[in-house]
């Protein structure tokens, strides 16, 4: 993840040392059609090993092998078969894990991929869109090299995200603690600390999702609340029960009290996208004979009912418990009696 | 300006590489570099010291780069360097997009094949959203791409079964949360719009989309174009404007406080279904044909839950 931070008052001439050593050691490994001996590598004064002391220029040929892989650039050793055990390594970058299969991709499939990126980046409600417009335009180099390259980056549309969603999505890339200043519905001002665990779109908005250091349980916040925030720091690990999609919100989520369980039923033939966009993806969907049982836990039973009946003319039944069941029946005898007409009888 | 970290000198020094080993001539405008690799346009020479620096003494090879007024080039072959994998972080949101659109599973392995990072353990999803491409996205935008009419099976809200159509797509749009295909119903003669998790299925024909001079509208047009309308009162203002329908047309704001409003609408059953969600608190006025078709659906459905 790029960081857009600058060095402040550093020894720049020794840092950049460190940046000439690296990159040269990449272009050396990179262009050599043999791979390299260790030997060749810390004895090269030149490449800006060399020091004399044998074990520092190892340590640091590793480090370097390290910050190499951190930019997804794996060097691997290769052993002699079948030579002494003093023999030395040998060195060359792993080309398989390291560079994309260009020609992997047909041109259909990259022709389909960059349709869906494209399809994403049209909508304004998505926290990474600079990591798609990155996927948009490696992609574009990748597929077609000579027709597009490094000119599209020049016509793609750059957008330069707010400094508080920069460090946001940083955070939750890197996995790192980040405070923030928080707005709520109300207009009140809260500083927070959270451990983004997953982000969610959901009408028109982006959610983060995480630990909140504040109260010590998992909290949401709706990304355009977020007066600013600070600099990520801390690491942190997303526990395994974590599942980011349980937060997509149902109607019914918001209630006082204990959560119950509550079943509906679909018609048998409802197709299978349709289900998964009416019901979020939450809860559990079983198949029977005659129809689908999806259920899930309800806070608030009346509003339960209530999304049962806006998609009532997709088939959309109450099932269980009893309350959902009189709670459904209620509200369709008060619709009805509004209009002057008698109900159920 | 400040200069840039050692870190960050890495990370542009190879991103320079791969965007002018990328680029047509291996050219590109400082401008456009200083884009792709996410700095100010001051920091590229920075960057092209750097990395014009580099060279390797054995084979006497060295990294032609050159900065000439505003174009970057690179000569020879020595330093040009593959496109890389895609980082962690770039492979989770790729794998959303994938999941998101509904890829097919073929094309999803090619990707994951070349660009993801190979040996990762795949990490559990962190970022979701609400399904709503169906299953047809990319058949759909291929076809838009390529002007193939499609033979498409949909279920609409007055449907109880899924019918097939033959449609000319134009574009796929999102309104309110949801994705549309908006396409020339080639039997009807009229454009429409339909849900992208209602269709069912899409086959190709062997024909090219006509012109039909279509004017992608937006559900609110589209439903004062070929809709029916009706006058609703609800109980003030404020509960108006929670509701968030397309078709909603002239408000108006009644002395005792309530409000009335003329509400477009393509299907009884939706608006039936919003009516009694509401539990009374819309009514309609004026309409007594309608309120015996209400009062009816909802036995109905009252039927099929207790039998």
């Amino acid at each position: 993840m790029n960081t857009h931070e600058p060095l402040e008052g550093a020894d720049q001439g020794a840092l950049n040392e460190t940046a000439l050593r690296i990159l040269n050691l990449l272009f050396i490994l990179n262009s050599s059609s043999v791979p390299l001996s260790t030997e060749q590598i810390v004895s090269d004064v030149d490449l800006g090993y060399g020091s004399g002391n044998r074990a520092s220029d190892l340590k640091k040929f590793r480090r370097d092998r390290e910050k190499l892989a951190e930019r997804g650039i794996a060097v691997k050793e290769i052993k002699p078969t079948g030579g002494r055990a003093s023999e030395e390594s040998l060195w060359t970058i792993d080309r398989a894990s390291s560079f994309a299969a260009v020609g992997a991709i047909t041109r259909d499939d990259a022709d389909a991929l960059m349709r869906a990126v494209d399809e994403c980046l049209s909508r304004s409600d998505i926290p990474f869109r600079q990591a798609l417009l990155d996927i948009k335009h490696r992609l574009d180099a990748m597929s077609s090299p000579t027709a597009h390259g490094a000119q599209a980056v020049a016509d793609g549309g750059w957008h330069e995200p707010s400094r508080a969603e920069d460090a946001m999505w940083t955070a939750f890339s890197l996995k790192r603690k980040i405070r923030f200043v928080y707005r709520d519905a109300k207009g009140a001002e809260s500083q927070r600390t959270l451990e983004i665990w997953g982000i969610f779109m959901q009408e028109g908005h982006s959610y983060y999702v995480g630990l909140d250091e504040q109260t010590g349980s998992v909290r949401t916040f709706r990304s355009d609340r977020i007066v600013r925030a600070w600099r990520p720091a801390g690491h942190y690990t997303v526990p395994g029960w974590f599942d980011v999609r349980d937060y997509l919100f149902l109607p019914f989520d918001l209630g006082g009290g204990m959560s119950e369980l509550a079943t509906f039923t679909f018609p048998r033939d409802m197709g299978a996208a349709e289900l998964r966009a009416l019901t979020k993806g939450r809860g559990s969907v079983v198949r029977t004979d005659t129809e689908i049982r999806w259920s899930i836990k309800v806070r608030n039973m009346r509003e339960a009912a209530r999304f049962c009946l806006v998609h009532a003319h997709r088939g959309m039944r109450p099932f269980a418990p009893g309350k959902l069941v009189h709670a459904w029946k209620d509200l369709m005898g008060k619709a009805v009696e509004a209009h002057g007409c008698a109900f159920g009888r | 300006m400040a200069a840039l970290s050692a870190d960050r000198l890495i990370s542009c020094g190879i991103q320079l590489l791969e965007v002018l080993s990328a680029a047509p001539g291996q050219r590109c405008t400082r401008t456009a570099a200083a884009q792709a690799l996410h700095v100010d346009v001051d920091a590229i020479p920075q960057i092209v010291d750097t990395v014009s620096a580099l060279s390797d003494r054995t084979s006497g090879a060295r990294v032609a780069l050159t900065l000439d007024g505003e174009t970057l080039s690179l000569t020879g072959d020595a330093a040009l360097i593959m496109p890389r994998r895609f980082s962690l972080e770039e492979s989770m949101v790729l794998a959303h997009v994938l999941d998101v659109l509904n890829l097919d599973e073929e094309t999803r392995e090619h990707i994951r094949a070349a660009v993801m990072p190979l040996g990762e353990a795949p990490e559990k999803a962190r970022i979701a959203e609400p399904a709503r491409y169906g299953a047809w996205f990319g058949k759909l935008s291929e076809a838009i791409e390529d002007g193939i009419r499609c033979r498409m099976t949909y279920r609409s809200l007055e449907d109880d079964d899924a019918h097939e159509r033959v449609i000319d797509p134009i574009a796929v749009t999102e309104e309110h949360g949801e994705t549309y295909l908006i396409a020339w119903n080639v039997e009807k003669d009229a454009e429409r719009r339909y849900r992208l998790d209602r269709i069912q299925d899409v086959t190709f024909t062997e024909d090219s989309i006509e012109q039909h001079g279509a004017q992608l509208m937006d559900t609110a047009a589209s439903l004062r174009e070929s809709g029916q309308h009706v006058r609703l009162a609800v109980p003030n203002l404020a509960y108006l404007q929670r509701l968030d329908w397309a078709g909603i047309g002239e408000i108006a704001e009644e002395p005792d406080g309530s409000a009335t409003c003329t509400l477009f609408f393509d299907s009884k059953h939706w608006l039936f279904d919003q009516l009694l969600s509401a539990g009374g608190d819309i009514v309609l006025l004026d309409a007594p044909e309608l309120v015996g078709e209400l009062a009816a659906y909802a036995e109905e459905l009252l039927a099929s839950v207790d039998r």
